[in-house]
């Protein structure tokens, strides 16, 4: 492996997200290679900074492996079970922390007070009030994936009020957050006329997921400004 | 008269904020494989592979803001450095040019992002903005969430992603990851060993090739999925839709799973079957269309 092979898969090293095969060619390039040591060390520093993270953020649990095995179905639909794997759910909670870190520590203005971030508001309601009923650890991970996603639009509004980004910005977020909230509750109101189906249960998470992601994104490229 | 002080104002203006750009132009030798990473968060960033052992750094800064161009030359950094305190506020339009076997990483926020001739990987991520890219690089990843992502020629591993904007991949071929959330994704051209598209809200039309014993699976939850396979290809064809509408012009009609739900699905094969074909969605349409 070269230095530019790593280069380009150390964020997926430092993120736990590299297949075996390909880890262990990463770590052993790293045992001989300085210069490529100290990018990873620099990269797993930011990450370090979660550590003494605002305790509002509370990463999505690791709760979709006791879902599946509830659920019981064939893995047929693959980008969903990968988008819910759980190297994939540690992944996202190492990046909420991360990005949370380098937005509330790393590059707050001079005389930009930090704040706390807002608790998450109040999780949707389970299907179960709408005469379907989902498994209960099934809404537990989306009421995570609901709080890790209100936590990181909180930094955002905060990045907003001290005037990192401009409302517009903001408001473009918020139009794309829409689709997928509107995309959730279609997944929903489908699990309340078939609340056993095993794909539209991974479909709930996926889509939460993908919103978590795109927060994520947004957060982590607004903090470099 | 109001509006033409207004005009008046608005014209002497100009000038200055012209003016408030800075011409830069700096260089420094960089390895053949460099990795060479760019952040510029708001305005445009022109990319170019060229021959030389060198990275060079063209263009204009806003006001306030600073070119850094530092590092060595494995490792090369071009950063535009604003001390506004909203940095978006504040454009930089840079054309930078790299070795041709670079590894490029590129970041914005708002600002555009264009990458041509490079080889090496490409790595490419803007919020407000388009992202396109042209050339052979073995391995790409393009990103944006308001804004067109568009790929051309890549072969190899390439990953194109975008949330509000559409996503267009033209005549490439390796292994494909493409996504977005509401915008349209058309793959067009070139042929896949594997290929994973999806969606949200937005459409998905697919008219590249999968090679034999190749995959593409495609999924999305309300957007409509339209894919076009010549007569007679070697497929195994997977469909499954929850409330959506399955049109199939290359064989059997869909079937309700069971009668208590909406539920359809759609297994069939063409020609001597061997590429496996899945689609799945919640209430997209499906369209599977025999290719002129």
């Amino acid at each position: 492996m070269t230095c530019q092979e790593l280069d380009a898969r150390l964020d997926d090293w430092v993120d736990g997200l590299l297949p075996p095969r390909e880890a262990a060619e990463v770590e052993a390039h790293l045992a001989g290679c300085a210069a490529c040591r100290e990018a990873e060390r620099r990269l797993r520093r930011v990450v370090a900074h979660a550590g003494a993270l605002p305790r509002a953020v509370t990463p999505p649990r690791d709760l979709w492996p006791g879902i599946q095995q509830r659920i019981a179905a064939p893995a047929r639909w693959g980008w969903l079970s990968r988008w819910t794997s759980p190297l994939v759910l540690a992944a996202a909670a190492v990046g909420v922390l991360a990005v949370a870190a380098v937005v509330w520590q790393g590059r707050q203005p001079a005389g930009v007070q930090t704040a706390e971030i807002p608790a998450a508001s109040p999780a949707p309601q389970p299907v179960s009030a709408e005469g379907g009923s989902l498994d209960p650890e099934l809404e537990a991970a989306v009421r995570d994936y609901q709080a890790a996603a209100n936590a990181l639009f909180a930094a955002l509004q905060q990045r907003q009020q001290s005037r990192a980004i401009a409302p517009s910005d903001l408001a473009r977020v918020q139009a794309n957050l829409l689709v997928i909230d509107k995309a959730i509750a279609e997944v929903r109101a489908a699990l309340v006329r078939d609340p056993a189906n095993p794909e539209l249960n991974r479909m709930l998470v996926a889509t939460h997921r993908k919103k978590v992601d795109v927060l994520r994104r947004v957060v982590r490229l607004s903090t470099a400004l | 008269m109001k509006r033409a002080a207004l005009v008046l104002v608005a014209a002497a203006a100009l000038p200055v904020a012209a003016a408030a750009q800075t011409p830069v132009d700096q260089t420094r030798p960089a390895a053949a494989d460099a990795t060479v990473s760019i952040e510029n968060l708001a305005g445009s960033t022109k990319v170019t592979g060229w021959d030389r052992l060198e990275v060079r750094v063209k263009g204009t800064v806003c006001s306030g803001c600073e070119l850094n161009l530092d590092g060595n030359d494995k490792r090369v950094r071009v950063e535009v450095e604003s001390s506004h305190l909203n940095a978006m506020a504040a454009k930089s339009d840079i054309e930078v040019s790299v070795p041709a076997g670079s590894l490029v990483k590129v970041e914005g926020f708002n600002a555009t992002i264009s990458i041509a001739g490079v080889n090496g990987p490409v790595r490419a991520e803007t919020v407000n903005g388009s992202i396109t890219h042209a050339g052979g690089s073995k391995d790409v990843q393009l990103q944006s969430v308001n804004g067109a992502v568009e790929s051309s020629r890549a072969a190899g591993r390439v990953h194109v992603e975008a949330v509000n904007g559409p996503v267009t991949v033209r005549d490439a071929s390796g292994e494909l990851e493409a996504s977005t959330v509401n915008g349209k994704l058309v793959v067009s051209g070139g042929s896949f060993t594997r290929a994973h598209l999806e969606a949200v809200g937005g459409g998905i039309r697919f008219e590249s090739a999968v090679a034999p014993k190749g995959s593409l699976g495609v999924e999305t939850v309300s957007g409509p999925v339209d894919l076009f396979f010549p007569a007679g290809a070697d497929a195994d064809f997977t469909v499954t839709t929850f409330s959506g509408s399955v049109t199939n012009e290359l064989g059997p009609a869909a079937q309700k799973k069971d009668e208590f739900s909406p539920e359809k699905e759609l297994v069939f094969t063409t020609g001597k079957g061997g590429t496996r074909v899945s689609v799945e969605t919640l209430s997209g349409a499906i369209s599977i269309h025999k290719k002129p």
